[in-house]
């Protein structure tokens, strides 16, 4: 099969750091990849070079067969690509409903003129495009909140409404930026439900995640990157036993499985 | 004040509702019987004005001062409107928005013949006939603002558009063919010739210029207002939330931003026809840059992003002054003569407002609650952190 989105050799540099250093992997479609590391790994540049926010200063990014790179992040939004953000980076003042409509309006075709004169398919699209919205509310569970601002929305409803304004594009393939940090055990739950259900409708993930049960659980395939170097790549329990995955994370000498269990109990304790 | 802004947005929100579920020709019916209402409104304030009747005499603001005291405020209403989509919607500060409305003026005094020996034309046409040209003018004047400074957010941006007010007003003032300082004058006026209608817009009649604002600020408010409630409204609020969110969500930021300055400028053109053939003389020097700080003002006071609150505002900083001024006695009140004080009490009045109403008078909704949670959102600095 074909890869849905390959990363060749991306560096990015910023002045003399080196962010990334030649990354390569490549993601089908149809699968949950999990991108993992350490703080300061390079997984948020990973996704900036992505959907256009840093154009890499080497290597290639294509998608669907074509090269995305360089492209302006609208654009990528265009191809098929979404986001979320590590820190909630909402519409602050804007219902819910307001947010994903942005999103839905990504897809939409009213020009400026359609706007003026009120055309008929600018009326036809405010219409489509607010039962669009409402869906995508309903369907992260957010039904309720849709004319509440954003940021009055609880941190787990924050989360899940970047998700709900991203679906909104339509994308192929959906970038999820650490979605379940800040979430109780509840909430992470019903985010990998949720998630599993994006990926049931044909929709790529690629997640970044801190919470090994979260992206263990959910992942394909992973991809590990410690100081801007792709240092492991493949099947999650694989990927768990590598000896180098396990000194990026603990440092030399510890045991992998410890780490992943302790999370785990972590988890269930708070859960109980 | 708080209890009473609720209720206000409860019932209009209710209102709207109603309206939104009629079907579609009695929607438009509407629409067009409450802008028809609102153009006859506006045509009664002079024919009040002159006969010396409340509200405006309790204002002092009558016959002929009190026209030109309104076509002022008209004039204004026309420029805030234009700016209140680039500051308000957009979200772009703009202080040299009077630049605009001074190509504008420029524009209709190089296209028409002005009876003075030696003085360049680039084509000598109907009054009318340069209309066209200055909002494109205009307009064109914005995009080429717009596309080199997109870059540049907030102070920067500032500073570039205080910039180019001056180099605009520096131009005219160093140009032979504008005539450099000593300006155009002889300006034709507007003359409307049908068969069945015969106007001349002169001295005697300088109400006809107060007729032909009620249309342009009715148009630019429908236009400003349907911009706002759709795609392209929605567009530049995600772009004052929030930029990179907003073109992460595929919001065009770059197309987005130079259009808010098209669409802003394109009023002021309108506004610099009416202003140099009604005035029919003009130079650099009518245009100085505190009147781009004034519209903004305007903007300001009256409410960002509110489209009645930048005609509010409007009157207000131009009417204000003049209303004190007609208060003010020969005498000196308490040692202080209130009519070469006006311009410190007109200042006072602002600091006022400001303090009290930090979201304007006549503050937008979403804008409101902007407001109130300061140094949120708009302020934070818009750097993605390589990784936190």
């Amino acid at each position: 099969m074909a890869a849905f989105l390959t990363v060749k050799d991306v560096t990015m540099e910023f002045g003399g750091l080196k962010a990334l250093s030649r990354v390569n992997f490549e993601i089908n479609k149809g699968e949950i990849f999990g991108l993992i590391g350490p703080n300061g790994a390079g997984k948020t540049t990973m996704f900036n070079c992505v959907t256009g926010v840093y154009t890499p200063t080497g290597g290639q990014v294509s998608f669907d067969g074509q090269s995305i790179t360089g492209k302006r992040p609208d654009q990528i939004v265009d191809v098929g690509i979404c986001r979320t953000f590590q820190q909630i980076r909402l519409f602050p003042n804007m219902t819910a409903l307001e947010n994903v409509f942005i999103g839905v309006d990504a897809r939409h075709q009213t020009s400026v003129f359609g706007a003026l004169f009120r055309s008929g398919r600018h009326r036809r699209e405010e219409t489509e495009g607010e039962e669009q919205a409402l869906n995508l509310l309903e369907y992260c569970g957010l039904r309720k909140y849709a004319n509440d601002l954003a940021k009055n929305l609880s941190y787990g409803d924050q989360r899940r409404l970047e998700i709900a304004r991203a679906m909104g594009t339509k994308p192929s393939l959906l970038l999820l930026d650490e979605p379940a940090a800040g979430m109780n055990p509840v909430e992470k739950n019903g985010l990998r439900d949720l998630v599993r259900k994006i990926r049931d409708e044909g929709i790529t993930v690629l997640l970044i995640e801190h919470d090994m049960k979260v992206v263990m659980g959910l992942s394909d395939r992973v991809a590990v990157l410690d100081h801007g170097e792709l240092i492991a790549y493949g099947q999650p329990e694989d990927v768990q036993k590598d000896p180098k995955v396990i000194e990026a994370y603990l440092g030399s000498g510890a045991g992998g499985q410890a780490a992943v269990g302790e999370d785990d109990r972590g988890g269930d304790q708070v859960g109980r | 004040m708080a209890v009473v802004q609720e209720q206000f947005d409860r019932v209009r929100g209710s209102y709207r509702d109603w309206e939104a579920g009629l079907g579609g020709p009695a929607r438009i019916g509407l629409k067009i019987a409450r802008y028809a209402l609102a153009a006859f409104l506006m045509a009664m304030i002079p024919v009040l004005m002159e006969r010396g009747y409340p509200p405006f005499s309790w204002v002092r603001l009558e016959g002929f001062f009190g026209t030109e005291v309104l076509f002022n405020t008209g004039l204004w209403i026309l420029l805030a409107l234009g700016l209140s989509v680039v500051v308000g919607l957009a979200g772009l500060l703009d202080l040299g928005y009077v630049a605009f409305f001074m190509l504008g003026a420029y524009t209709v005094a190089l296209m028409t013949d002005s009876g003075n020996v030696g003085q360049f034309h680039l084509v000598e046409w109907p009054t009318w006939a340069a209309l066209p040209f200055c909002i494109l003018v205009a307009m064109f004047a914005g995009f080429t603002l717009g596309v080199p400074t997109l870059r540049l957010r907030g102070d920067y941006l500032a500073i570039v558009t205080l910039g180019f007010h001056e180099i605009v007003r520096q131009t005219a003032n160093n140009l032979t063919i504008t005539n450099g300082s000593r300006g155009i004058p002889g300006i034709p006026s507007p003359v409307i010739d049908l068969p069945f209608l015969h106007l001349e817009f002169g001295l005697e009649t300088r109400y006809y210029w107060w007729f032909l604002l009620i249309p342009a600020i009715l148009l630019a408010v429908l236009m400003i207002r349907h911009l706002d409630n759709s795609r392209v409204g929605r567009y530049w609020a995600a772009i004052r939330e929030d930029e990179v969110a907003a073109a992460a969500m595929g919001v065009p930021v770059t197309k987005m931003k130079v259009l808010a300055f098209v669409i802003g400028a394109s009023t002021s053109g309108v506004a610099g026809w009416i202003y140099a053939t009604k005035i029919s003389f003009i130079a650099p020097n009518s245009f100085p840059l505190l009147q781009s700080i004034l519209v903004l003002c305007a903007v300001v006071i009256g409410g960002l992003g509110s489209i009645s609150g930048a005609v509010l505002g409007a009157a207000i900083v131009i009417a204000l002054p003049e209303i004190i001024r007609e208060f003010s006695g020969a005498e000196p009140v308490l040692g202080f003569d209130v009519l070469t004080g006006r311009i410190a009490i007109f200042g006072l009045l602002l600091i006022v407002v400001m303090i009290y109403r930090p979201g304007g008078l006549l503050a937008a909704r979403r804008r409101r609650t902007e407001l109130q949670e300061a140094g949120a959102a708009g302020a934070v600095i818009h750097e993605e952190v390589v990784e936190s």
